[in-house]
């Protein structure tokens, strides 16, 4: 059995034991300077920008390990000053935020998530549940209803619609009472899913909706902001990606690829998120592991026959609604796009297209999308 | 705590008409949102460009579009005006809702797009199990192009039908301030039906047009990716009206569905 009172047993290796970085867009303002670089003709020229790859070469210690800590580059700097701009921001906090967003980073309790661990969490929830789920920044009443009205064999769609509940709630509570008709934010749609007690007290107005606001926060970049605990929040894909791995976790009573604290289990954690067993360490993993494991978990849900279903008519409107939303930005593409939903290439074109979007001329616009494109398409070719 | 944003520009009501004393149409622009209008938007957008996206495909049959083919096909999604409608009615005592979404312009747009492939009409590659409704143009003539008057007509026509009750509530977001003859229609069913119409446009000024504008771009790029392959030498307009060097390889095509 899972304990939450155990104590943190990492030696405090700051590059894995460390707190999130503040809130604010740095890596916004990075990717506009970035853009007003860019060779001015030569097209096919990305310099200043660097590709994915070459971001987590320099931010993580171990690129190949899913388990990897931060670099330690991050955290104690040489003091130099650049005369040039560099191919990386110098801050270090910097570093970190765009690390954070970027998917680098990890969800220890007592460190990224829950920081006055060993305390008892709030929910009262198994701790390396409430690790992912506070990474996530779902309140607990919403993980807990797309699971009490689904069950958990279709667990990664209960993600996406508990974080799409969680986006309508914040968007509740972030407007004033007078305004919401006119914003488009339909309050009634939360009430009616947090007092739902079976799928058919959802109308389908409801459940489309709930992808309507899912669809619409897939597609802009919604980064550095403030969680309801005032930490750095995480992008959305990330977001599902944690609370599907809190639902994974919740569903094994035989899930012993952490231990106690957080940190994976050597001799039990999986090293291949896409394979499903042994399974990974989710709050050791990297945000982007996590990603990568809720992708192939989804897709062999999904892959389920009908007859595997325990109640196939539930799921089947469940599959309905959610089973093909997607960003606008892979909205041509095969489902397979979506895997690289939190790489470098495609949340930089989603930070100029979404972020701020007066900020950037047509053709540097066009030349970033063109850019995350070249990655994909080139991915997608045998 | 989250942010509050300065939404709201400006409030209009623009008609105050009919046999009900209740129905009127209040026009709300905004410069911002937090995403519940362009998740609306976006909604219209997505149902419409599917569709097109497969009719497209099935008409090129694994064929590579030509710059001018592409440019012909993706110039409506681009530029046509959006609109998504929510209307909010009494059904046997119960708060129901059915939702409209629309675009301007003709209901296929593209009869000289070629390709080699056979395709049924773009109505046909519309999903049938679609719970919101797209409104069609069934009319001749300049007003049966507008996407607010697609709405009206078609709400109409369900109240007609009894599929909805007269005297809801009607809830518009549009991407674009609605023409005069689309104020029209909102009009005539606002008094001839009792509804209250409330449309929320976007100021073209604000960020949040801005956002709209530069996703259906980021759609369609997607879009000619998967069926042509990247290409970073397309002509971009340049500013300065000077001419590109290029220096970078193609990606041929990746596949769609």
């Amino acid at each position: 059995m899972l304990s939450a009172m155990a104590m943190p047993a990492l030696a405090v290796d700051i590059t894995h034991a460390h707190r999130p970085p503040p809130t604010g867009n740095r890596y916004l303002d990075w990717t506009l300077s970035s853009m007003q670089m860019m060779h001015p003709h030569d097209l096919g020229d990305f310099t200043p920008f660097t590709d994915d790859g070459a971001w987590a070469a320099h931010y993580l210690g171990d690129p190949a390990s899913i388990y990897s800590g931060l670099h330690r580059r991050l955290f104690s700097g040489d003091g130099k000053t650049a005369v040039h701009r560099p191919a990386f921001p110098l801050s270090m906090q910097t570093g970190r935020m765009i690390a954070w967003d970027l998917g680098f980073d990890k969800a220890l309790p007592g460190y990224q998530v829950i920081p006055d661990y060993p305390s008892r969490t709030r929910a009262d929830m198994q701790v390396l549940i409430a690790a992912n789920v506070q990474k996530a920044d779902v309140l607990p009443l919403y993980y807990n209803k797309a699971y009490a009205l689904v069950g958990d064999q279709l667990s990664t769609l209960n993600a996406e619609v508990a974080v799409a509940a969680q986006i309508l709630h914040e968007w509740v509570e972030g407007s004033a009472w007078s305004t919401r008709k006119a914003m488009g934010i339909d309050e009634d749609v939360l009430r009616h899913y947090v007092q739902a007690g079976s799928l058919d007290d959802l109308t389908d107005y409801d459940l489309t909706y709930l992808a309507d606001v899912l669809r619409s926060e897939l597609s802009a970049w919604r980064g550095g902001r403030a969680t309801s605990e005032g930490q750095r929040e995480m992008p959305t894909p990330l977001r599902i990606a944690r609370v599907a791995a809190a639902y994974r976790t919740s569903n094994d009573p035989f899930y012993d690829a952490c231990n106690d604290d957080g940190t994976r289990n050597p001799a039990k954690a999986g090293n291949d998120p896409e394979v499903a067993s042994p399974v990974i360490c989710f709050t050791d993993a990297t945000d982007r592991a996590v990603y990568r494991w809720y992708r192939a978990e989804r897709a062999r849900q999904l892959a389920q026959e009908p007859a595997a279903f325990t109640h196939f008519d539930q799921v089947a409107r469940w599959i309905d609604h959610f089973g093909d939303i997607r960003p606008l930005w892979a909205g041509a593409y095969r489902n397979k796009a979506l895997d690289w939903s939190n790489h470098a290439e495609v949340v930089e074109a989603q930070m100029v297209a979404t972020g701020h979007p007066d900020e950037a001329d047509e053709t540097s616009f066009l030349r970033l999308v063109e850019r995350a494109n070249l990655l994909i398409c080139r991915s997608s070719v045998p | 705590m989250h942010r509050s944003l300065p939404a709201i520009v400006a409030v209009m009501l623009c008609t105050m008409a009919g046999d009900a004393s209740s129905a009127s149409v209040k026009v709300t622009t905004v410069m911002e949102d937090r995403g519940g209008v362009t998740a609306r938007l976006l909604a219209s957008f997505d149902v419409h460009a599917t569709a097109a996206r497969r009719w497209y495909a099935n008409l090129l049959a694994g064929a590579r579009p030509g710059d001018d083919q592409f440019t012909l096909f993706a110039g409506p999604l681009l530029s046509d005006h959006f609109v998504s409608f929510t209307y909010e009615y009494l059904s046997e005592g119960k708060t129901a809702q059915r939702v409209y979404h629309a675009r301007s312009g003709k209901t296929n747009p593209w009869r000289n797009v070629r390709g080699p492939g056979r395709v049924d009409t773009y109505a046909a590659y519309f999903p049938r199990d679609i719970v919101d409704v797209v409104a069609w143009d069934r009319l001749n003539g300049h007003a049966g192009l507008d996407a607010e008057g697609k709405v009206a007509r078609q709400v109409e026509r369900d109240i007609r039908n009894g599929l909805v009750t007269r005297g809801g509530t009607l809830r518009g977001f549009a991407s674009q301030a609605p023409c005069a003859s689309c104020s029209k229609s909102l009009e005539t069913l606002a008094s001839k039906r009792g509804v209250a119409v409330d449309v929320t446009v976007l100021d073209p000024s604000g960020p949040v047009y801005r956002r709209f504008i530069n996703l259906r771009r980021q759609y369609m790029a997607s879009m000619r990716a998967a069926l042509d392959g990247v290409n970073v030498t397309r002509p971009y307009p340049h500013p300065d009206g000077t001419t590109y060097t290029v220096n970078a390889p193609r990606c041929l095509a990746a596949s769609t569905k």
